[in-house]
Formats: structure tokens, sequence, C-alpha cells
């Protein structure tokens, strides 16, 4: 691709490229051509490459904008690394997201979280246990602190109750008062409220 | 409407006009990758619901026009088009000379930038007639699946955010293009034009990635 140095003036603006018309209009047709592409490649079902093709089309037509409209293809290399480094961190920001989404299935519907691979772990050392003749097989569920599997556990038993020390001041008394936590307009001066209020 | 050329003095704290111009885009580039931050939350959160409930993403991308997608990119693929050569005719107008090319090409990027929103307008009262608006506002019964509210949410979202940046960008493109018609413009200091454009095109690049993620997914 041809360029133009356009160094006409003398007012410090040397060394500027003018790219030429032409190549604008050849981006044009292609960023036209492709987005006819992916309208026609979407009404025919690839199945799991759908996605995949369309980004593939789209990533085309943005790296077509972004190095001969944004210029970055003869612009200084600083502002393409300002606009990578951008990238990266939102890849981060994708990888850590999905990381999470996909390695959902993994997790044992049994043991809460711990994951399925834990358990496939402990079954092959309890198999190398027995073969070594070494009689100390690792509970299930229980790979270093020994915890009750889920069926295993029974909840706490509830607390004593004591029926004339509770309970009567959780609903609103029988005198209408206003119930505990909550300040009683009547009772209290507005003046003396205010400050609490504002102090929130 | 043309006063002439304004011959432009940089900044007293930059060595010449090359640092100037170079620096005010270092600076939009900067800018740049925090929009694309922030429009990234919104793609993270599309990739989240698309791997979550893959049956439902196709189903209820159905209920968007595809067509009106496309006129849409086509408006903003023209409207980057126009602007590149906006910001070509700067470059090539002369000292003294006319920038009536640059005042054509800056009004057809604003006035497609229109089009679509007249477009997204269209969109938005029929989607929002059908009850698709996110939260409290979701009525919408079409869709068999469950979750569907989660796509058209993005939906809103991921194009509101962008239809935002296109009104930002029209009243940016605006004030460059009144100045362009004052004069200001010319091969020695464009750098208004060129960095409006650039963040013209961040629009455009974003749509790419809609348009494909929203319309055609289906």
């Amino acid at each position: 691709m041809s360029l133009e140095n356009h160094s006409a003036h003398d007012d410090g603006h040397h060394g500027h490229f003018v790219v030429p018309a032409a190549a604008y209009v050849a981006v044009f047709i292609a960023l036209l051509v492709l987005t006819v592409v992916t309208v026609a490649v979407a009404q025919v079902d690839l199945g799991p490459a759908n996605l995949p093709v369309a980004m593939l089309v789209a990533t085309m037509k943005a790296s077509l904008v972004a190095l001969v409209f944004m210029q970055l293809k003869y612009d200084d290399k600083l502002n393409g690394l300002v606009f990578i480094f951008g990238l990266i961190f939102l890849s981060l920001f994708f990888l850590f997201t999905l990381l999470d989404v996909f390695s959902r299935e993994y997790i044992d519907p049994k043991y809460g979280n711990r994951t399925i691979a834990t358990e496939q772990l402990r079954a092959m050392q309890n198999k190398a246990a027995d073969k070594s003749g070494v009689n100390t097989p690792v509970k299930p569920g229980g790979y270093t602190i020994d915890m009750p599997a889920k069926d295993e556990w029974q909840p706490p038993p509830p607390p004593p109750t004591t029926p004339d020390a509770g309970l009567t001041d959780v609903g609103v008394p029988a005198d209408g008062a206003a119930p505990d936590g909550a300040p009683d307009p009547t009772s209290a001066a507005p003046g003396s409220a205010a400050p609490e209020s504002a102090a929130r | 409407m043309n006063t002439g050329i304004v011959r432009r003095q940089h900044a007293h704290h930059f060595a010449s006009a090359d640092q100037e111009f170079s620096a005010s885009k270092l600076g939009m580039w900067l800018f740049l990758v925090t929009e694309v931050l922030l429009f990234g939350g919104l793609f993270v959160g599309y990739a989240y619901g698309q791997s979550v409930y893959p049956e439902m993403w196709k189903e209820a991308s159905r209920y968007l026009d595809w067509k009106l997608g496309a006129l849409n990119t086509l408006f903003l693929i023209t409207s980057s088009f126009t602007m590149v050569m906006g910001v070509n005719a700067a470059q090539r107008n002369k000292a003294g000379e006319m920038n009536g090319k640059l005042v054509g090409y800056l009004a057809a990027t604003i006035a497609l930038a229109g089009c679509f929103l007249v477009v997204k307008y269209f969109e938005y009262s029929h989607k929002i007639h059908d009850g698709m608006l996110p939260g409290i506002y979701y009525t919408f019964q079409g869709v068999q699946s469950a979750n569907a509210h989660y796509f058209f949410g993005l939906y809103f979202l991921m194009t509101g955010l962008h239809g935002f940046h296109v009104v930002i960008g029209m009243i940016l493109l605006g004030w460059v293009l009144v100045r362009a018609m004052k004069g200001h413009f010319y091969s020695g200091y464009y750098t208004p034009v060129e960095v409006g454009g650039l963040y013209w095109h961040l629009v455009d690049l974003i749509w790419i990635y809609l348009f494909p993620l929203l319309y055609l997914v289906g």
C-alpha cells in the first residue's frame, strides 16, 4: 500500500501519512461483503460452531476497522499497544468468569464443595493402599479434614424453649408501643431523634 | 460560512504540534480502552447467559428482527466510512482552501447516526409494547424456555449503552462539524476530527460484535 508523506507545511506537522482514499473504499467494500457473509452464514445451522464462526467474521471486520479506519496500522505503535493491553485485561475477565461457568459440572452433588476429581483421586489412593497392604483407606468425603457426608449430617437440636422468658418482645406488644429497635415517635421528642437519623 | 483558515498555535506545554497531536491521540486511545472494559462487563454477562441457557438464548434471539439489525449495521459501517473520508479531507485541506468536503462527510456521518437511532426507536417501541423491558416491566410470555428475561434484559442494556454512545458521538461530531464550518481544520491541525473519528469508529466496532451476538444466534 503506497502512502504519500504529507509534509507540505512548515508548521511542525511532518511525517503524518495520509492514507489514500482508495484504501478506505476497499475496506468499506470488504466490511459490506463480510456483513453479507455473517448474515448468510447465520441462516445455516452449524450447531456448536454457530457462535465461533460469527465471532470470527466479526473479529475480521473489527480488525479492518481498527487497523485501517482507526489507523493502528500506520500509527505510533504505542496506541496499538494500549489497545491490546485493554483487550488482554478484557480476556482475563472472560477467562475467569468462564472457568467458573464451565467447571460447575465437576462439583460433587453429594459432598458439596469437594469436586468429583477429588473423589476420583481418593479412590485411586484407596486402591493403591489396598495393593500395598497398608490398611489405611481414606474415608469417602474426608480428604485431610474428616467431614461427615451430607446424608450423615444431623441438624443440631433446637434450643430449649422457655415460654415465659422470650418471644413476647418479637411481635407488637399489647400496649401498642413500637417494637424494639424502632424509635417511638410519640415518646421521643423530634429534636432528640434527629441527630441519630442524621448520623446514619 | 467559511471564515478562512485559523492558524493554530500548539499549547505551550507541548514541544511541537506533532507532540500535541500524538498526546491527544494517546489520550483518546486510553479512554477507548476504558470504554472497551465498560462494555466488556456486559459482554461477559452475555457469555455467562449464553453458556448457562443456550437453548433459551437461541429461542429468544429469534424475537429480534435481524433485517433491522443488518440495516443498522449498514448505517454504522457507512458512517464509519464517511467519517474516515472526512479525516482524509481534513488532512488534504491546504490552508486557505474551502473544506466543504470535510463538512459534507461530517454531516453525512451525523445523518447516518440519526438513521441508526430512528431504526432503534422503532425496534425499541415494538419490544416495549411486547413487554420485553427488564425487571418488573418484563411481561413477555412468548418464549417457552425459562429465564428469557435475561436475554432481553441484556439486549436492552447492551443496545441501550451503545445507543447512548451513538447520541454522545452525534453531539461530539456536531461540535466538530460547527468548527469545520468555521474553517478551523486544515492539514496542519485536525486533531478534533481525528480524535472524534476514533470515538466514532469504536461505536461502530462495538456494534460489529453486538449485531451477530444479539440478532444472529437464533
